[in-house]
């Protein structure tokens, strides 16, 4: 349904004359007078899960010293699920200690990203990754993105096969050019003329990013309902019997564009399992065909959905894979949050769910948590699972081996943090915005942990140090941390100015609303100094601080 | 010819008389054995009042011996000796002789056999050397043992008094030839940067010696300008420091400096010269000899006839840095030893040798020498920049010396201006190392501080419009800090002007990577280029850059298809004297 007639921008011809994403990546790669990509290979980068970036920090400097800007790439890992094992954790930390900043940071949709590699050390780190297996195939770009799985192990004794799904919807999405591999593993390329057009893709691919998520009921640490399709597993009887469909959710918006907004997803139905990889597979191509591709602010499924009508794009998928979909099954959602600390699934095997704030991983000269995951890590005793809160589990441990995995987590202090965080900052979240992101107005992940220690004390004041809320903080309205629905949204719009968002639920099911515009910190905190001794004086028994303010009328 | 009487007279009145005495006399003799124009054919009874115009060469062989074969010999090292020769031999071709114009860069050992009489013109280049160009010549003279059997000979040096060793290859030249036998036509002249006041009335003196009356070829002032080389008077600007920056990023393993300099009049330079600095010394050193000297600061010191202030002296005069042999020697001869050290520092040497008790400290300032210039090539563009201001690209050395490490002398001079500070320079121009001509592609080999006058170069050929493709090769250790205008390099891609920028960085890789072999990596498009008629320059470090790149060149041009006839080293030979061969190395 492509429409060849309208005007082309930019990123659909350099999608269509990539030559199946090639473009001119490997000249670009021997480019010796430049740290960066040719400008359209910048855009095809996405789609094999890396973005150019530079330091924003040394702009002006370099500038004045007649350099160019210090580029450099970030990767992120295509992990479905979120699950890796010992020895892929051992070889990234050894990559990322090799090629990039060192940082290992989890990100929102549980996987892991490498900040800072020069173009000269991608391929050397894609191979590395490549020996056990990883890549970052269709992490990043026009394409369906990483399939995140609520990550709970003990969510479910079914959590196992509910998983088989994420990597199977990965696969069965992945662009099929062998592009990847001739570029940075140097297959040797066939005849241009020998590889087929890929079914999904084409030579056009997605409007714009895809996400998938499958959520396990009482658990929506995935935020299912943020991504395009949001799957609920439907366990009855200790069986999954299938999944309910949940379809057009995403969160980014544009600052002053009121054509864009955060959407829900929108339950249309159940599908029994059997069935579910041809109904997903079906609503990508539906978004394929009717998406906006002249204005990418309105490309995602959302604004397609919203166009065409729900009634519409449902049937649109029932007759391409000729499934029906039946009523939706009743579900409920308890929490969105990580369940901390040890706990024991029914087959008597032990996890361990540390805090990692803001998911970054690294050694600093207080906390060695790089060095106390190696060490896990080099016990083959424990897989690592990412969750969707930037958070750490190390999973599968035999009860015989839950000693040696506790004495190491306790010879790092990793026990001691996970523990005295406080819970609103263990369920705080940012993303990375300063210094590498082009599209941050303000810090994020810089920045949030210093305010929290604000926030902290004026919980103390009101004898809420424990309550649970969920903070999180974008340095731009793109929402790459959720900000649109958690409690308290702080998203960026200049330097040392954030939106204040409050008012979304517990479990995930209800956006936040945008309070007041540009506050600096001194206003945030003292909003929120107002409203949490409100709060304290106020509130029902087990009422969420969102509830509070959401019925409490202050949002209109 | 003359008798005792009169020639002795004679001389004595030359020997009375002012240059412009000479000319005059010149020009009456000339005049007085000419028929005057509309007039017959008698000498005119009238003694001239006023200057007349010679006309025409006379032959008239006073001493009988008619025309005179010659050789001039010219070893040059900026061009100006052999601007020199080239007019001297049109003189004395236009007088008649038979005069031969020759190189010492292609002179052989076994010319000197044929010559009778032998005119040299040769330059001293830096501390007492000659010219590159004239290495060899001065070589064979000094290996040769056979005696010449009857050859005449004269010697006219040029050089700088800036050096200690002023005018010591002409010395040398002369010494060497006289000691095997040749005589002597008239005495070693020498020539400071104000050429003309001994050039001319040595070539004066010299023919006079042949008994050539007059040389005259036209009006009596072209008389006065026998030889017209570009008076390389030394024009002192006072500039001033307007920028002075890092060219590396943070996290280097060194520092370059790109230091801007501004002056109130338009100064007059080309792409490829230089800017020569006398540097002061440091605080330190200068502290430190007082104290080693036991010497106040104002205390009274003569050196090379003036009298100074120690401390005054010590940082604006002399050279204390990397002592040459002869002046260690000197100081081993003052203290009674013998020193093993060699190029230390003063301070170093009066701490490991101090002086005898009772040796006065003045002593040592008569076996000092005065500052010694360096020089830096300028990385501006007068096109591009202006003419208000010269660039410099300047890297900061550090030397471990016995009592510590030390800046580079010059460098830590230059590094530590701060912006609006005063500092003079001049320009020394490097005839040698010119742009091509614009329609000419150009291959640039520049790692490190060799970078700056191809950034000129560029600039230039930018303002020019030219046509030429250019081609740059760079090097330096990190990619991320050290890509010395690597945005500038980039903006001249974008505008076409550099086609193809090459670069390699030693420290990024386990495996060291070098201009050479990005060079070697794009064989194939360099050899094109070369078929195409490129010019190659490079600039850098001599040692070891310049050698190796001259190796893998060679390995290079092995491979090539074209001007096959040659061997690879005469190729490169004929690309050399063609000018598409060059090199500024240090």
């Amino acid at each position: 349904m492509s429409t060849p007639e309208k005007k082309e921008t930019l990123a659909e011809r350099v999608k269509r004359q990539s030559r199946g994403l090639r473009g001119t990546m490997i000249e670009s790669l021997k480019d010796e007078h430049t740290g960066s990509l040719r400008s359209d290979d910048q855009l095809l980068l996405k789609f094999h899960g890396m973005y150019q970036q530079d330091d924003r920090d040394r702009r002006e400097e370099r500038t004045e010293k007649k350099l160019d800007r210090l580029h450099s790439f970030m990767i992120r890992l295509r992990i479905p699920g979120g699950m890796i094992g010992p020895v892929h954790w051992e070889s990234l930390h050894n990559v990322a200690g090799e090629n990039s900043t060192g940082t290992i940071k989890i990100t929102t949709r549980q996987t892991v990203q490498l900040h800072g590699i020069l173009k000269t050390q991608i391929k050397p780190t894609i191979k590395a990754f490549d020996q056990v297996f990883l890549d970052s195939i269709a992490a990043c770009g026009d394409v369906n993105r990483n399939v995140t799985c609520t990550s709970n192990p003990t969510a479910s004794p079914l959590h196992k096969e509910v998983f088989s799904y994420a990597g199977e919807i990965s696969r069965n999405l992945l662009p099929k050019t062998r592009a990847y591999y001739e570029i940075w593993l140097d297959e040797k390329q066939l005849a241009e003329k020998e590889e087929p057009v890929d079914p999904l893709y084409k030579d056009i691919y997605l409007p714009r990013k895809f996400k998938i998520a499958i959520g396990i009921p009482p658990h929506n640490d995935v935020d299912v309902f943020t991504n395009d399709i949001g799957l609920i597993a439907i366990i009855e009887n200790d069986e999954l019997k299938g999944f309910n469909v949940a379809i057009g959710g995403g969160l980014g918006t544009t600052h002053g564009n009121t054509e864009t907004y955060p959407r829900l997803a929108t339950v249309i139905g159940y599908v029994p399992k059997k069935d579910i990889l041809k109904v997903v597979y079906e609503i990508v191509t539906v978004q394929r065909d009717y998406g906006n591709r002249e204005d990418r602010k309105l490309s995602r499924l959302k604004y397609t959905l919203d166009r065409v009508g729900v009634d519409f794009y449902k049937k649109e998928v029932e007759k391409r894979s000729e499934i029906t979909f039946l009523p939706p099954k009743d579900f409920k959602f308890n929490t969105r949050t990580d369940e901390f600390g040890w706990m024991q699934d029914k087959a008597g095997n032990w996890h361990y769910t540390l805090f990692v704030e803001n998911g970054r991983v690294l050694d600093e000269a207080d906390y060695l948590l790089k060095t106390a995951l190696l060490e896990v890590s080099k016990t083959r005793r424990a897989m690592f699972r990412f969750t969707c809160n930037q958070n750490l589990i190390l999973s599968d441990i035999l009860p015989k081996d839950k000693t040696l995995i506790e004495s190491i987590l306790d010879k790092y202090g990793i026990t001691k943090k996970t523990l005295e965080a406080s819970p609103i900052r263990k369920n705080s979240m940012a993303c990375v915005a300063l210094s590498t992101c082009p599209l941050a107005l303000a810090e994020a992940q810089r920045y949030l942990p210093t305010l929290v220690d604000k926030i902290e004390g004026i919980l103390m004041k009101y004898s809420l140090k424990n309550e649970p809320i969920t903070i999180r903080m974008t340095g731009c309205p793109n929402g790459c941390a959720r900000p649109y629905i958690a409690e308290i949204g702080l998203v960026g719009t200049a330097y040392g100015k954030y939106n204040l968002h409050l008012g979304a639920d517990w479990e995930g099911t209800r956006l936040n609303q945008k309070f007041k515009d540009n506050l600096t910190e001194e206003q945030i905190l003292n909003e929120l100094d107002l409203l949490l001794g409100k709060f304290s004086k106020e509130r029902n028994a087990k009422e969420s601080f969102g509830d509070f303010i959401y019925k409490s009328g202050i949002l209109k | 010819m003359l008798s005792d009487e009169k020639r002795n007279r004679f001389f004595q009145l030359l020997k009375e008389s002012t240059k412009d005495e000479w000319v005059w006399m010149n020009g009456y003799l000339s005049a007085m054995m000419q028929p005057m124009p509309g007039t017959l054919s008698s000498i005119p009874s009238d003694v001239p009042s006023e200057r007349v115009v010679p006309t025409t060469v006379t032959t008239s062989a006073l001493t009988g011996g008619g025309s005179l074969q010659l050789t001039v010999v010219y070893g040059t090292e900026t061009g100006n000796a052999k601007k020199l020769a080239t007019s001297f031999v049109k003189k004395l071709k236009d007088a008649g002789h038979n005069v031969k114009l020759k190189n010492t860069e292609t002179y052989k050992a076994n010319e000197f056999d044929s010559e009778k009489n032998l005119i040299v013109i040769i330059a001293t280049h830096g501390d007492g050397d000659p010219p590159a160009s004239a290495k060899n010549f001065v070589e064979s003279l000094k290996n040769r043992t056979p005696h010449f059997e009857n050859l005449n000979f004269a010697v006219l040096g040029l050089g700088d008094t800036s050096y200690p060793l002023f005018c010591k290859t002409g010395e040398d030249v002369d010494s060497l030839l006289n000691n095997l036998g040749g005589n002597r036509i008239i005495p070693l002249g020498k020539c400071d940067l104000d050429i003309d006041t001994v050039a001319i009335p040595w070539f004066q003196s010299l023919v006079t010696s042949f008994g050539q009356v007059s040389i005259s070829n036209g009006q009596t002032q072209n008389v006065q300008s026998v030889a017209k080389p570009t008076s390389n008077k030394r024009i002192v600007y006072q500039g001033k420091v307007s920028a002075n920056i890092v060219l590396n990023d943070i996290g280097a393993s060194k520092s370059t400096r790109h230091i801007e300099i501004i002056t109130p009049q338009a100064i007059e330079y080309e792409p490829g010269d230089s800017a020569g600095f006398f540097p002061k010394n440091t605080t330190q050193d200068v502290n430190q000899i007082l104290s080693l000297l036991k010497l106040g600061k104002e205390d009274r010191i003569v050196f090379a006839n003036e009298t100074w202030m120690a401390e005054d002296l010590l940082k604006n005069k002399v050279s204390i840095r990397n002592l040459p042999a002869r002046v260690i020697q000197k100081y081993g001869d003052l203290v009674g030893k013998t020193i093993d050290l060699k190029n230390v520092d003063l301070d170093v040497l009066l701490t490991d040798y101090p002086l005898n008790q009772n040796t006065p400290s003045e002593k040592v300032f008569e076996i000092l020498e005065q500052m010694v210039p360096r020089y830096y090539s300028i990385a501006s563009s007068p096109k591009s920049h202006g003419e208000n201001e010269i660039h410099l690209t300047v890297a900061e050395v550090d030397i471990e010396t016995k009592l510590g490490k030390k800046e580079g002398l010059c460098s830590g001079y230059l590094s530590a201006f701060d912006e609006g500070e005063a500092v003079s320079f001049y320009i020394q121009k490097n005839p040698n190392f010119r742009l091509p001509p614009p329609d000419a592609h150009l291959i640039m080999i520049g790692p490190g501080t060799g970078i700056a006058p191809f950034r000129s170069f560029l600039w230039e050929r930018d303002a020019d419009g030219a046509s030429g493709k250019n081609w740059l090769f760079f090097g330096e250790r990190n990619f991320v800090s050290d890509f010395y205008y690597q945005s500038e390099f980039l903006q001249l891609m974008e505008t076409g002007i550099l086609q193809k920028l090459n670069a390699a960085f030693s420290r990024d890789t386990k495996q060291k990577v070098y201009v050479q072999d990005r060079m070697e990596e794009n064989a194939d498009e360099l050899l094109n280029w070369i078929k195409d008629g490129a010019y190659i320059y490079v600039c850098g470090s001599k040692d070891p850059m310049s050698k190796d790149v001259e190796k893998r060149l060679l390995q290079i041009l092995e491979k090539r298809t074209f001007e096959t006839n040659q061997s690879t080293e005469d190729f490169l030979s004929t690309l050399e004297e063609a000018g598409r061969y060059k090199k500024d190395v240090y």
